[in-house]
């Protein structure tokens, strides 16, 4: 089985990226289960699992409730989950958060802020196997590139 | 008006630049100084309001601002001489001009807004200006401080215990109020629902508080939604009591005194993720919204990761000196922190400052 992880900020990422994945599948050959995990202790199933014993990809989707925690969270649990054999460990935040209208200063779109918050969050991450992506344009193109991850 | 900056000094332990903002947080890990740095502005307080003596071998530094955008600062210094404290420099600049300056521990020049002139005054060695000057007319700027001690206050939110009674408890700083059970029964009824619904919007299941005389001191009775019969305080959880004493002293605070500044120290100590978060947003909104200046000093996670980084002071020691790290000092820190995407508590917990300090 090819277990993969993926922190989201809220149910409405949790609930996308659930129908993401299933439709990416046509429904076959997928096992989904939903969390959340809103302080780094209360780790609860949550509504929207679609269980699937037979199958050989496995997806965990964990809401952490808010988007300054996603990056956070998955660090601290990353160990945890290789080591109980997850294979890839997945973050999906807003880049248009409240951190972000403060540093562009009401501006809305800066590629050069962009930039830095990628880069940012890049240095936060050690190992190869995790990856974080940032959405913005209402999720356009996040299916693609989220496919590329998996 | 409220507190600006703090500085304070003596022998075995120095604050620097301490500064608060309309509301603010110190964090810090443990053992570098959160509840002193809280007791030293306690200690400044009891000082102005003259119910403690004055202390050997400090110095203060103390800035200020007025609602008007005036910035008044306040600075002195004790020695101890032949036994006894002296006070050797004491000054009141305000917006950079000079009202109070004492270079000598027996005299002074101070300014007289009557007469709108400087003049020699000559204050007992072991005294302050600000004390034994008072003339609401002549010397009117100094009223302001004594007003802002008179209306500050404090709670110390890990002090507090169930089991232990009222008159027993350490909990108070600053300006000393009633026990707890007695603010509450000074509360209308319009304040007990207010604190009710807090209580039932935290998860507490509290459906009615009661007030109730006792010797040597008083008791409060809570009544829990589906229980037989009511309870004593001292039988409530230990999170529980703490947060019900917190909003009826906060409850107390906002409807009957003005308060310019309130201190809690080890705010939601102890407290589960819900109500740790939920008491929080109700201490600091009650607080901005009813223009009081809240320093709040916390070891508390979840607090820490629901108030803005633009309201906190990190403290950090190094022997016996305090230093303070925040938003407005050092912007460029807690900037970069933004773009790492780590949640508040990493910016304490992660190694983040100390390689942006070792880059800088």
């Amino acid at each position: 089985m090819i277990k993969t992880a993926i922190f989201v900020e809220g149910q409405t990422e949790l609930i996308f990226v659930r129908e993401m994945l299933l439709k990416m599948f046509g429904y076959q050959n997928i096992s989904l289960e939903c969390y959340t995990l809103f302080t780094d202790s209360n780790f609860n199933s949550t509504e929207y699992p679609f269980p699937n014993p037979e199958a050989e990809y496995y997806f965990q989707i964990i809401n952490v409730g808010n988007d300054a925690s996603v990056l956070t969270r998955m660090l601290r649990r990353q160990r945890q989950l290789f080591k109980s054999g997850f294979s890839k460990i997945i973050g999906l935040r807003d880049m248009y958060s409240r951190e972000y209208r403060k540093l562009s200063k009401g501006a809305e779109i800066n590629q050069e802020l962009n930039q830095k918050f990628i880069l940012a969050h890049r240095n936060q991450i050690t190992s190869t196997n995790v990856f974080f992506l940032f959405c913005n344009n209402g999720n356009r193109s996040l299916d693609f590139r989220l496919s590329k991850y998996l | 008006m409220k507190l600006n900056s703090f500085s304070y000094k003596n022998k075995s332990w120095e604050v620097k630049d301490l500064e608060f903002d309309n509301v603010s947080l110190i964090v810090g890990k443990n053992a570098t100084g959160k509840s002193r740095s809280l007791g030293a502005i306690d200690l400044f307080c009891k000082i102005i309001t003259q119910k403690v003596s004055l202390p050997p071998d400090t110095d203060w530094k103390v800035s200020f601002s007025k609602d008007d955008g005036t910035v008044i600062d306040y600075h002195f210094t004790t020695i101890v001489e032949n036994d006894n404290v002296v006070v050797t420099h004491e000054s009141i600049t305000i917006d950079d001009k000079d009202f109070l300056i004492r270079e000598s521990p027996d005299s002074a020049s101070l300014y007289n807004t009557l007469e709108q002139q400087s003049q020699k005054v000559y204050p007992p060695a072991n005294k302050l200006v600000i004390h034994v000057n008072r003339d609401i007319r002549k010397h009117p700027y100094m009223e302001d401080f004594a007003h802002w001690a008179e209306s500050s206050f404090g709670f110390k939110f890990a002090s507090i215990a169930p089991n232990v009674p009222f008159d027993e408890q350490k909990y108070d700083l600053m300006t000393a109020i009633d026990e707890i059970p007695a603010l509450y029964k000074l509360l209308g009824e319009n304040n007990k629902e207010k604190i009710q619904e807090y209580i039932q919007d935290m998860g507490f299941k509290i459906e009615d508080i009661q007030f109730r005389e006792g010797t040597p001191s008083d008791f409060l009775y809570i009544k829990e939604s589906g229980a037989k019969d009511v309870l004593p305080h001292y039988e409530l959880s230990q999170g529980m009591f703490r947060t019900v004493a917190l909003l009826i002293f906060l409850e107390y605070l906002i409807s009957k005194k003005k308060p310019a500044t309130i201190i809690i120290d080890d705010l939601c100590e102890g407290l589960d993720y819900e109500r740790a978060t939920k008491l929080g947003q109700i201490v600091f909104e009650n607080c901005r919204n009813n223009s009081i200046q809240l320093i709040a000093t916390s070891n508390d996670m979840f607090l820490m990761d629901v108030i803005d980084i633009d309201y906190w002071n990190i403290l950090q020691r190094k022997n016996s000196i305090v230093t303070s790290l925040n938003p407005k000092r050092n912007h460029d820190i807690f900037d970069e922190f933004r773009f790492t995407g780590l949640s508040n508590f990493d910016l304490l917990s992660s190694d983040f400052i100390f390689k942006s300090l070792k880059h800088d």
